[in-house]
């Protein structure tokens, strides 16, 4: 009776710790940390440029919200807590030192974007764009947490490893080699590019259960009526939607898209794992994003849902993309010259 | 397409991962990291009194990151009142531009994360009139007052959180509740209202006038006059 338990058990550590190396120290491919590196860069970037419009309305000397005015909200805040949303913004006391912070902010997110210095520019806009989300916590909405969240990922990644001025520069210096390839596939393949990647699913997947948990709490998920909060309201949707209310099966359209949107985030959390799933789930997630963001307004956010997926495609299939996309430019540049035209036969 | 990096397990060899100690301590952060997310990926609407407690506990690791969600509605809507469609209004009550009314979001696109900030901000006072979290509330009201007079010696403005209420699904029967009219002034509540005045030496002063479910106790004119004196 002893032997078996103590075997199984003894299996057990042993499958677990097998399949948990596998799943977060297997080195993989860091093409696709190299992509990511791109799509979080340009998000970042978006995301400070939103703020060059209104930045001395907000955060300048007599701005909207004062250094004070947060704090004082933080501290008396019970909801908020206070004492660990750090920024640098605050301590900066002229609106000259805000533009200067802010055009360096910029600075640093195009240089991560262009992969200069990866190591070192992926640390810096994640704390940069932490500056501002801390700065105003209360302005925050559903995109910076998720916005963070994969800027903190990228930080732990070689992300500069392709497509980049890095990787280039990488190649000035060693001529012979491709790329500094540590892989007989001729790869640069790193065990902290799948521990990002992975880090960022299961992250991403934890977000997609908060959504369906959550709305699964409320009556108007249940009813099927959510959706008409976003579709009724006038202040922020981009589309005019509220026609369908008139129409006899109007409700069930309303219905059919709350339902679906539960199942859809629930569907996510579970499937997306699955490798035959895999393409329907992201098909559905571009669709389903691309009408809530119609629908409600929050284009920001749902870019950057859609966006999340990139964590879960391969870097093979991004090289397959590149290179196809590559020999099609190549075919056009060698395309054989038109033969000039002859002059008529008189 | 959409094929993504699922380790194989025939390749998936000893020889290919990383040393032991480099594991063991990455195993520890992660052990660490996903406990704070899965705490606060979970109590980002409803927490326990453990959740709470854990919370508070983990902060300095999950707040700095941004890990912690800070009750984010990503439930989207429960179609509770604070989460309809909020604005905020702010009136001049005298000097130059006496009469005036400015409506925040007043600029950017719809979608835009520049006019997204003032919804929430909006949204986070109207949350805070139905908490009655008068602090917050006279805390923004006066940030809100000091930027509309900050070209003014002194002056007084009224600020106002105003929710716009969306309209009811049976669209068919236009009520005078419920006009056909999304922007028809019967949609529209005023959930908080505050005096801000600033005087003589530069000091901003408020004086909440009316909040949600309250009767104001003062009239414009009152405030005008600068009644709280």
């Amino acid at each position: 009776m002893g032997h078996p338990i103590s075997d199984y058990f003894r299996r057990l550590v042993e499958e677990t710790a097998a399949s948990w190396n596998r799943f977060w120290f297997t080195p993989t491919d860091a093409y696709g940390v190299s992509v990511l590196r791109v799509l979080t860069g340009a998000a970042a970037l978006l995301y400070l440029l939103g703020w060059t419009p209104g930045l001395t309305r907000w955060f300048g000397v007599n701005g909207i919200l004062p250094v004070q005015t947060v704090t004082n909200v933080l501290t008396v805040g019970a909801d908020n807590g206070a004492g660990f949303q750090w920024s640098y913004l605050s301590l900066i006391h002229t609106n000259g030192g805000l533009w200067a912070a802010h055009v360096v902010a910029i600075v640093i997110a195009v240089l991560y974007l262009l992969g200069v210095y990866s190591r070192l520019t992926s640390v810096l806009t994640f704390v940069v764009v932490l500056g501002y989300t801390h700065r105003a916590p209360m302005l925050a909405d559903m995109f910076e947490p998720i916005l963070c969240m994969m800027l903190f990922y990228m930080c732990l990644a070689p992300s500069g490893a392709y497509l980049s001025f890095d990787s280039r520069r990488r190649r000035r210096v060693k001529p012979d080699l491709l790329q500094s390839p540590n892989d007989a596939d001729g790869l640069i393949k790193s065990a902290t590019a799948n521990l990002a990647t992975r880090l960022m699913q299961v992250h991403l997947v934890g977000f997609y259960l908060a959504m369906g948990l959550s709305q699964l709490g409320g009556l108007d998920w249940w009813n099927g009526g959510a959706m008409w909060m976003y579709i009724a309201d006038s202040d922020s949707r981009l589309i005019d939607l509220t026609s369908i209310a008139r129409l006899r099966s109007g409700i069930f359209f309303v219905n059919a898209w709350t339902h679906g949107i539960i199942l859809f985030e629930l569907t996510y959390a579970v499937l997306i794992w699955k490798r035959l799933t895999r393409p329907l789930l992201i098909g559905v997630s571009v669709f389903m994003w691309s009408a809530f963001a119609l629908v409600s307004g929050r284009i920001p956010f749902s870019l950057l849902m859609i966006l999340g997926n990139a964590a879960f495609i391969a870097p093979a299939a991004y090289r397959a993309l590149a290179q196809r996309f590559a020999s099609q430019k190549t075919a056009e540049t060698t395309k054989p010259a038109q033969p000039a035209r002859q002059p008529a036969a008189v | 397409m959409a094929e993504m990096s699922t380790p194989n397990k025939a390749t998936a060899t000893a020889d290919q991962l990383p040393g032991q100690a480099f594991r063991s301590f990455v195993t520890l952060f992660l052990l660490i990291h996903l406990f704070c997310v899965i705490i606060s990926l979970s109590s980002v609407n409803v927490a326990s009194a453990l959740q709470i407690k854990l919370l508070d506990t983990l902060k300095p690791y999950t707040q700095l990151l941004r890990i912690d969600l800070n009750s984010t509605r990503y439930h989207f809507t429960y179609a509770d009142d604070h989460e309809q469609s909020h604005s905020i209004e702010i009136e001049f009550l005298d000097g130059p531009r006496q009469g005036e009314t400015v409506s925040l979001p007043d600029v950017g696109i719809r979608g835009s994360l520049r006019r997204r900030r003032f919804q929430t901000l909006a949204q986070v006072m109207a949350y805070g009139a139905s908490d009655g979290n008068d602090a917050n509330l006279a805390e923004f009201a006066k940030a809100l007052g000091a930027n509309s007079l900050q070209d003014q010696t002194e002056g007084a403005v009224l600020v106002r959180c105003r929710r716009h209420r969306t309209q009811p699904r049976n669209l068919q029967v236009a009520t005078k509740d419920n006009p056909r009219d999304p922007f028809d002034e019967a949609y529209y509540t005023t959930v908080y209202e505050a005096r801000v005045w600033k005087d003589k030496s530069g000091r901003v002063n408020v004086l909440k006038m009316s909040a949600t479910g309250e009767v104001a106790p003062l009239t414009k004119e009152g405030a005008k006059n600068g009644a709280s004196n």
